[in-house]
């Protein structure tokens, strides 16, 4: 083996890679689920209701329902555009407040307004707009209320769905550069023949293995780390989740090392990354549903690099705390990579 | 065109395209992973918001005056009440002191304690604050100067809204289309670039036959798997006529973006490249079905918009025929167009 | 010690249960063209790969260079180049990428891949992408490849299949070059014209075993035969073949002959070639 040829190789993937739609996808794919993902499920999960506001005369009650948690408020500019944005959905009611109305309010004398109400819209979305606006009206009329509230939270406040998704988002960034990567590239270099024409000059097959691993460690930490910038999710102890990252791409890297030893052919490959998907992306479910045992996820070898990276990002855990998962993680990379070196010992041509 | 030397062509990538692990695996899978996932979600909307309620003395206010899409639920102690909340029965539930509505009667102030769930959505806490205000508002003769008049726009869905894996269909839908796009595009590709193309049409295989066969492949294996999909979720049960009619312009509109595809792409990766492209594009129209006002007028210029917007009429609101011949007007013209593009930068390609 | 460049001593191989290489020796000397000829399947690659180090031969030695293929195989690809068959270049990188790789590889510094381009005739097109190269053209970067770390044994498969006339008189010039280098070449090919002449010595294999080794000019005295040959018109106003063997004793009867009872209309006499020695040995053609 030789370092040098090995930053040769590790060269032209860096330099040549990008020129690859895998490579690419391995990079921005994970970052775009990223955004998709956020966006989305803050509508998918999300049932606060949305109410539209169109104010014609400089009513203090839209500064009241912007303040308040209950329903998500969007101002309108006229009444067809706050009709138009109820009927295509784009909220649940949509209030038109006629000028003199705080004027009215305070002075208790009867006014009429429409609340144009979404057909779709949830009953209980359309209670809770209809209580706030309520309420924030009296409050409006400087009405006491005739009532004192006390709140007690029962329960540990679970962990919101953004948090829940880190670890998908994650293992889809660690499989896509560290796993899919290297194996697409080195099933690509057999069906195009070009491994032959590597391991007949003082190239060896360890050299390539190596170049195309670490193209896959750093491709999988650079993006996983990316994406925790981008979720804010680096917690308390960097210095730790970086450690852990290394680590996790290390073992991703070698899976896709061996998958790319085994397949022949792309289309082969991703058959088998398909199947077998479920296998790595499956601790994350564990997260998504917490219902679900935690012992179910120990099972799957990414379980060992997800639970220290949650539990340092989203629980402020330190060394202790993680020590067990990433002994294991540690093993499983040595033992990935003493399969690597098996594999590349025993290959007797060039086709592995 | 012989229609002999076609059938032959279409046996000839039908067989193909199921030999080729990875798309016959997509096919299967997918089918299976899309039917699984609809039955896996719930199939009804919970459209209240159900609140637990301890009260030795209950308001008439607070009885009679719930808002519709409210439901106070007595339960017969506040340990009760505490344990369904924990257990997830109640997202909140508020405990009236005995004494309410003397105090009430007096012009003072009641105490009411509300419990929240920690794990409930953030806007339940101070809904359930204004909601209690209100009642207790309304039980004190307080009522409001501004009466809201209401105007519901659209199909009134109360009592029979959509559940969340009904406004998934179309996206499915569309995935599953799209997905035969990939299995169309590779596979041209890949007769193209082994000369296998050259190959068949130095024989009686004319070009216009060459294509009509790719044609018909790509719309039965579309055509086949979606309305498969379709019957088994139980979407062929309002106007299977204009539902299947809708799923074949789609398996057609596929098609010709899989020929587009298979033009541009020069490999397996390259076509999978173009192949996302038209995934992510032609999946937008579905989102505004999944996420209403998601996305804004300008997704009608997707041709998917018409297919789902079709689907998601007939299948939520009954819509017949006279209520989306205009959809199937545009997605036939859609289809002849990108057919025609499709076909003509393909046939530049073979040349 | 032996200054052969090649040698195979006893080189065995088998896939399960077919022996592919049959326990084969010979030898290529110094600044030597050796022609290797067989038909599909005789185990001409699979010689080839024990001899490159592709893969270990499962019987006998395999030296290059005086070294140990097989212990040795850093060395010995040091030294080597290699010419595939089948085109195997990075068809992303342009031909000058694809030269400057390897030339990295073997650790060559001051590399200039554009006078190795121009030597094989694509000079102005290192720029251009391998994928929008001819296959002649992706032909000349094969060999260009093979001997950019201007190697003491060059194994060539089939140089100058699928190129024009004028291409293949220039590789085959490179190759001529290459031997005046003092480099010695294993030339696998099909080209019976080619092997005669640029080989100093042939080797035919078939079904795993040498069965003739020479000079094309030996091999031809030895084994082929040397005929006149005769077009003669028939009765209906049609042409038909005559052949006469030279060198035997019933030859000036049969030419007489020949010119008593027949309209002869051409005549030439024909040197025995490689082909028709192969099919004596192999029982058929190189197909």
């Amino acid at each position: 083996m030789s370092i040098r040829r090995v930053g040769v190789l590790l060269r032209k993937e860096f330099v040549q890679g990008p020129k690859n739609f895998i490579f690419i996808y391995g990079v921005v794919a994970p970052l775009v689920i990223s955004l998709v993902l956020s966006l989305v499920l803050g509508s998918l999960f999300s049932e606060e209701p949305r109410l539209g506001i169109v104010d014609e005369g400089g009513s203090e009650l839209v500064a009241l329902v912007e303040a308040v948690d209950s329903l998500e408020a969007r101002e309108f500019d006229t009444a067809a555009d706050v009709k138009g944005a109820v009927a295509k959905g784009a909220v649940d009611v949509g209030v038109v407040l006629p000028r003199g109305f705080d004027a009215a309010v305070r002075q208790s004398v009867p006014t009429e307004i429409t609340a144009y109400i979404w057909g779709e819209s949830l009953a209980k979305s359309r209670a809770i707009v209809d209580v706030t606006l309520a309420d924030l009206t009296r409050d409006l009329a400087g009405q006491e209320a005739p009532v004192t509230v006390r709140f007690t939270m029962l329960g540990k406040e679970g962990v919101p769905w953004e948090d829940r998704m880190l670890p998908f988002i994650m293992l889809i960034a660690v499989v896509f550069g560290g796993a899919i990567l290297p194996a697409t590239s080195l099933v690509g270099e057999k069906q195009g023949r070009t491994l032959e024409a590597l391991v007949v000059t003082p190239t060896s097959l360890g050299d390539v293995f190596l170049a195309k691993g670490l193209v896959g460690v750093v491709l999988s930490f650079v993006v996983t780390v990316l994406l925790l910038a981008i979720n804010q999710a680096f917690g308390s102890g960097a210095g730790l989740l970086l450690m852990v990252l290394v680590l996790g791409a290390v073992m991703a890297a070698g899976f896709g090392l061996l998958l790319g030893a085994a397949m022949r052919e792309i289309t082969t490959l991703f058959a088998v990354f398909k199947m077998i998907g479920v296998l790595l992306y499956a601790p994350s479910i564990i997260y998504l549903f917490p219902q679900i045992p935690q012992w179910i996820g120990k099972i799957f070898p990414t379980y060992y690099l997800v639970q220290p990276v949650v539990e340092i990002s989203q629980r402020g855990g330190g060394w202790a705390d993680i020590a067990p998962d990433v002994g294991v993680l540690i093993g499983l990379d040595v033992l990935l990579l003493g399969v690597v070196v098996l594999v590349v010992r025993k290959a007797q041509q060039y086709e592995v | 065109m012989n229609r002999r030397v076609v059938a032959a062509l279409v046996a000839k990538d039908i067989r193909l395209f199921f030999r080729n692990r990875l798309f016959g695996l997509v096919t299967v899978l997918g089918l299976v992973v899309y039917v699984g996932v609809y039955f896996g979600m719930p199939g009804s909307v919970d459209e209240d918001l159900e609140i637990g309620m301890y009260a030795p003395v209950v308001p008439p206010a607070f009885e009679e005056m719930q808002p519709d899409g409210v439901k106070l639920e007595t339960v017969e102690s506040e340990e009760a009440l505490l344990l369904a909340i924990t257990d997830g029965e109640y997202p909140a539930g508020m405990v009236l002191p005995a004494d309410i509505m003397q105090k009430f009667d007096a012009g003072l102030k009641p105490e009411i304690d509300v419990y929240l769930w920690a794990d409930s959505p953030a806007e339940v806490g101070e809904a359930v604050e204004f909601l209690v205000t209100e009642l207790s508002y309304a039980q004190t003769g307080q009522p409001l100067s501004v009466q809201v008049l209401q105007e519901v726009l659209g199909p009134d869905m109360l009592d029979r809204q959509i559940p969340a894996r009904d406004r998934m269909v179309p996206f499915f839908a569309v995935l599953i289309l799209v997905a035969e796009t990939f299995g169309m595009a590779s596979l041209i590709s890949e007769e193209v670039q082994r000369g296998t193309v050259t190959a068949l049409l130095v024989t009686p295989v004319s070009v216009p036959g060459l294509f009509v066969g790719k044609g018909i492949t790509g719309v039965c294996l579309a055509f086949v798997q979606v309305a498969l999909y379709a019957v088994i979720i139980g979407g062929m049960e309002s106007q299977p006529a204009i539902v299947l009619l809708t799923l074949l312009l789609g398996a057609v509109l596929v098609t010709g973006v899989g020929f587009f595809v298979a033009a541009l792409g020069k490999d397996l990766m390259s076509v999978m490249a173009w192949g996302v492209v038209a995934m992510v594009v032609l999946s937008i129209p579905p989102v505004s079905v999944m996420f209403p006002g998601a996305v804004s007028g300008w997704a009608k210029v997707i041709p998917s918009y018409y297919l789902v917007d079709t689907l998601h009429q007939v299948a939520i609101f009954g819509a017949g025929w006279a209520d989306v011949w205009r959809n199937l007007l545009i997605l036939v013209a859609f289809d002849l167009g990108i057919a025609l593009v499709g076909v003509a930068t393909l046939w530049r390609k073979c040349r | 010690m032996s200054t052969d460049a090649i040698v195979a001593e006893g080189l065995a191989y088998w896939y399960g249960d077919l022996l592919a290489v049959d326990h084969i020796s010979l030898t290529v000397g110094e600044g030597e063209i050796l022609g290797f000829l067989g038909p599909n399947g005789a185990g001409k690659s699979t010689t080839v790969k024990m001899l490159t180090g592709q893969i270990k031969p499962k019987a006998g030695r395999a030296m290059v260079l005086g070294m140990d293929v097989a212990r040795n195989i850093e060395k010995v690809q040091g030294e080597i180049g290699v010419c595939f068959e089948q085109p195997n270049l990075y068809e992303q990188m342009s031909g000058e990428e694809n030269l400057k790789l390897f030339a990295r590889l073997f650790g060559l510094r001051d590399f200039n891949p554009d006078t190795l381009l121009r030597r094989v005739g694509l000079g102005g097109r290192g720029d251009d992408r391998v994928d929008g190269y001819s296959k002649g053209m992706k032909q000349r970067l094969m060999v260009a490849r093979s001997i950019v770390n201007r190697p003491r044994v060059l194994f060539l498969d089939e140089p100058t299949a699928g190129l024009d006339p004028t291409s293949a008189e220039a590789i085959r010039g490179i190759i001529l070059e290459e031997r005046a280098r003092g480099a010695s070449v294993l030339l696998t090919t099909h080209d019976m014209m080619e092997v005669d002449k640029l080989s100093d010595r042939v080797a035919f294999i078939n079904q795993g075993r040498i069965v003739a080794l020479d000079t094309p000019h030996n091999l031809k005295q030895q084994y082929g035969k040397r005929a006149i040959k005769a077009k003669v018109a028939n009765q209906d106003g049609g042409l038909e073949d005559r052949e006469i063997i030279l060198d035997s004793r019933e030859t000036p009867d049969a030419v007489r002959d020949l010119f008593a009872t027949e309209r002869v209309v051409t005549i030439h006499s024909e040197e025995a070639t490689l082909e028709d020695i192969f099919i004596k040995f192999t029982g058929r053609g190189l197909d």
